[in-house]
């Protein structure tokens, strides 16, 4: 069994909604089965049973007739001989019995049986008792017949029966013998109807069974089905286009719905993130490389009339050609440290903090100085980092970028040590507590432009970031008041850890 | 032609501005997006094409052009960015931009699209003009602004112009049927650094006669005095069209 769905057919094999279809027909028409075929031998046993009571009880009324005139016989059956109307019935043709004393000699046969005897022999048991048997009747019907092996009681005088109270019997063995046939027919047929009616309830049951299965199936898995069809219909394109709906959903898919959500919304984040990496990337290579074919193509459409004129514009393709430098060098930095499981990659070694703190300014000292920037420089001199030296450089170096390029002209700046950690600060300029959640995404400046600040793509303080992940500091940043701060803070270094001895150690 | 350049990298300007200048273009360039807003809302009549950027201080491309379009101005807008996905592109042109140049992009497209928006603001499609050959005998002359070529149709003689030359022939020959004042002649093809009450144009006019005007002919400039100078119709074209641009 399988059915179409936009892609292709699905075998209902496959399915949960298959599988368990099938698996509940199964049980269910078992089951089903089972309770009839249990029904009908019950009920057939009860039908069977009530007609041997009947039949017994017959037998028995029969056999309370039977009397003795002394314990050596002879019997007398008072009816024999006699219209017994319990042993004719208009629809069909009547019962049989006959009866032989404890010698074996017939005592009394029904009328119906007329001179005849009955085709089935009594048994040769001599203990009181019953036996049910099935036999053919004399007229060729099918019969059930009950052999009653029985003490006959003696006869009071002149009574010709036993009373209660003074009733003595027959010696017990060999005991006299009754047997009544009766026609099994109607049995057959009360049995035969009850069959037939269980097994057509059986199958209407099946069938109505069945439906229902598959429909409360179906419609029981409803919810899931809708869920498998949206998650087909995902585009990877457009995550952000598609969200399960929770509220519909019953209580085990909802767990499973918010959790794709989650995944979608990480996952369009994710994408979202690439692309706007890849296009900020492009844009800021595509700028240089338009300059630097404008400045060419035109030079090359009308060259330079002086020297000055040419040597100018060899500066300004020069220019251009170290921004894209710088731009590649940022990116390829970028590539080479970052991890998006973010663990450690690099061991390091002791260093003094402040010794490379030192060394990180000084190449920043220069453009500090032009732009009226003062930086306080104050970390314990034996505060000491387990770090690789050049990342830590690196990080400080870009940090330090960050404040020559876009503190405030005249502005004080600080570098403070403190335990396990350091914290740089700088004014803030325009920078607002919104911003700080975009500060380290890759290309995010503040003024988008390009205007003044071409060495600064909007990659320093990613980097920062990397560099910090990769030598397994945390590394923050918060606004408090007009001042932006940088947080390093890394764990203790081991107590027994030497101090390393560097040039400005011993300058100091 | 006027253009207005708003773009914020130094270098990429300087590079366009030379080159239009070259070409015989004037062009004025900014690198906020403020200021160019301020002087498209303030003289966008002025100018035949404003080139943008996206990516500006102040005001970005987009919003600049945006509030240009809501305050009714329709100037020629050229967006010029390094954002190249379909979005961007849509929502620049939605935006009312009427061309796209993505970087980096040979200067010579740009100079080429930037031309093309200034014909569309006179009406004119074709690139290549006629003008003259009316019934005052004129000199017949072909103008190929694709080229920036000059033929004289009587003797297929190209004709060499200077870039200054060429532009001025070109900014009458679109405009042909109307009389061009002195003033929108200094303000479209001299930059800011024209003195003003000069005879510069005067001298434009006189030194482009002699370059294109057969001998014997009567020039195919006419000068309306007090207006300023015209290039005639000829007879037989229609009304509400630019006959003189059909080739």
């Amino acid at each position: 069994m399988s059915r179409e769905s936009d892609r292709g057919t699905i075998t209902m094999s496959g399915s949960i909604q298959g599988r368990v279809t099938k698996r509940l027909l199964l049980g269910t028409l078992l089951a089903g089965v089972a309770a009839n075929a249990g029904i009908y031998s019950i009920l057939r046993h009860e039908v069977k049973e009530q007609f041997d009571l009947a039949l017994e009880a017959r037998a028995r009324a029969l056999t309370s007739l039977v009397i003795a005139e002394s314990e050596r016989g002879p019997l007398t059956f008072p009816f024999a001989g006699r219209e017994q109307p319990e042993f004719r019935h208009r629809q069909r043709r009547g019962d049989y019995f006959q009866i032989w004393d404890p010698q074996g000699n017939t005592v009394a046969r029904s009328l119906s049986l007329g001179n005849g005897n009955l085709p089935m022999e009594p048994s040769k048991l001599d203990s009181i008792g019953d036996r049910l048997f099935d036999a053919p009747l004399p007229d060729g019907r099918p019969g059930h017949c009950i052999e009653v092996r029985f003490a006959p009681f003696i006869s009071q005088p002149g009574s010709g029966f036993a009373t209660s109270e003074h009733a003595r019997q027959m010696p017990l063995s060999p005991p006299a013998r009754l047997v009544l046939a009766a026609d099994r027919e109607e049995l057959n047929i009360t049995l035969g109807t009850l069959f037939r009616t269980l097994a057509v309830s059986a199958v209407s049951l099946a069938a109505a069974t069945t439906m229902l299965v598959v429909f409360v199936v179906r419609d029981g898995l409803r919810p899931l089905r809708r869920m498998a069809e949206e998650a087909a219909g995902l585009d990877a394109e457009h995550l952000d286009a598609h969200r399960f709906a929770e509220a519909d959903l019953p209580d085990e898919l909802r767990p499973i719905a918010q959790r794709l959500n989650d995944s979608l919304s990480k996952l369009g984040s994710a994408f979202a993130r690439e692309r706007r990496f890849t296009s900020d990337a492009a844009h800021e290579l595509r700028t240089p490389i338009a300059e630097i074919r404008s400045l060419s193509e035109v030079a090359l459409r009308w060259p330079p009339a002086t020297a000055q004129e040419n040597e100018a514009n060899y500066r300004l393709l020069l220019a251009s050609a170290r921004q894209m430098e710088s731009v590649v060098a940022a990116l390829l930095t970028l590539a080479r440290h970052h991890r998006e499981d973010g663990q450690t990659r690099v061991s390091g070694e002791p260093v003094l903090v402040a010794d490379v703190v030192a060394d990180a300014w000084r190449s920043h000292e220069t453009a500090a100085l032009a732009r009226g920037l003062t930086m306080t420089l104050d970390l314990p001199a034996d505060q000491i980092l387990v770090a690789d030296r050049p990342i830590l450089l690196a990080l400080l170096h870009n940090l330090f970028s960050n404040v020559t390029a876009y503190a405030p002209l005249d502005s004080a700046a600080s570098c403070v040590g403190r335990d396990h950690g350091l914290s740089i600060a700088n004014g803030r300029g325009s920078l607002t507590q919104d911003d700080l959640a975009q500060i380290t995404r890759p290309f995010w400046r503040k003024e988008a432009s390009r205007s003044s600040r071409d060495a600064h793509v909007g990659l320093g303080l990613t980097l920062v970031m990397e560099y910090a992940r990769a030598i397994g500091i945390n590394c923050s940043f918060a606004i408090d008041g007009d001042q932006f701060i940088a947080r390093l803070d890394w764990t203790p270094a081991d107590r027994e850890t030497p101090i390393p001895e560097t040039e400005n150690a011993r300058a100091r | 032609m006027r253009v207005l350049l708003v773009e914020d990298s130094v270098r990429l300007a300087t590079a366009i501005t030379t080159g239009f200048h070259k070409a015989g273009h004037v062009i004025e360039a900014v690198g906020d997006g403020a200021t160019g807003l301020r002087l498209l809302l303030n003289g966008a009549d002025d100018f035949d094409v404003a080139i943008l950027d996206i990516m500006l201080p102040e005001m970005d491309g987009l919003t600049l052009l945006e509030r240009l379009r809501a305050a009714g101005k329709q100037t020629h807008v050229l967006l010029l960015t390094a954002k190249d996905t379909v979005d961007d592109r849509v929502r620049g042109l939605r935006a009312g931009a009427d061309d796209y140049l993505i970087k980096p992009f040979a200067f010579e497209e740009l100079l080429a699209r930037a031309e093309a928006l200034a014909r569309r603001r006179y009406g004119v499609k074709n690139p290549k003009l006629r003008i003259g050959g009316g019934e005052d005998g004129a000199t017949p002359l072909l103008i190929d602004t694709a080229a920036r070529t000059v033929t004289r149709c009587t003797d297929d003689l190209k004709i060499d112009l200077s870039p200054r030359e060429y532009a001025l022939l070109e900014y009458l020959a679109v405009r042909a049927g109307t009389v061009v004042s002195r003033t929108e002649i200094e303000t479209n093809l001299y930059d800011s650094q024209a003195e003003p009450m000069s005879n510069v144009v005067d001298a434009a006019v006189y030194s482009l006669r002699k370059r294109i005007d057969a001998p014997g002919r009567p020039s195919v400039i006419h000068t309306r005095r007090g207006m300023g100078y015209v290039i005639e119709v000829p007879a037989g074209a229609g009304i509400g069209s630019s006959p003189a641009v059909r080739s």
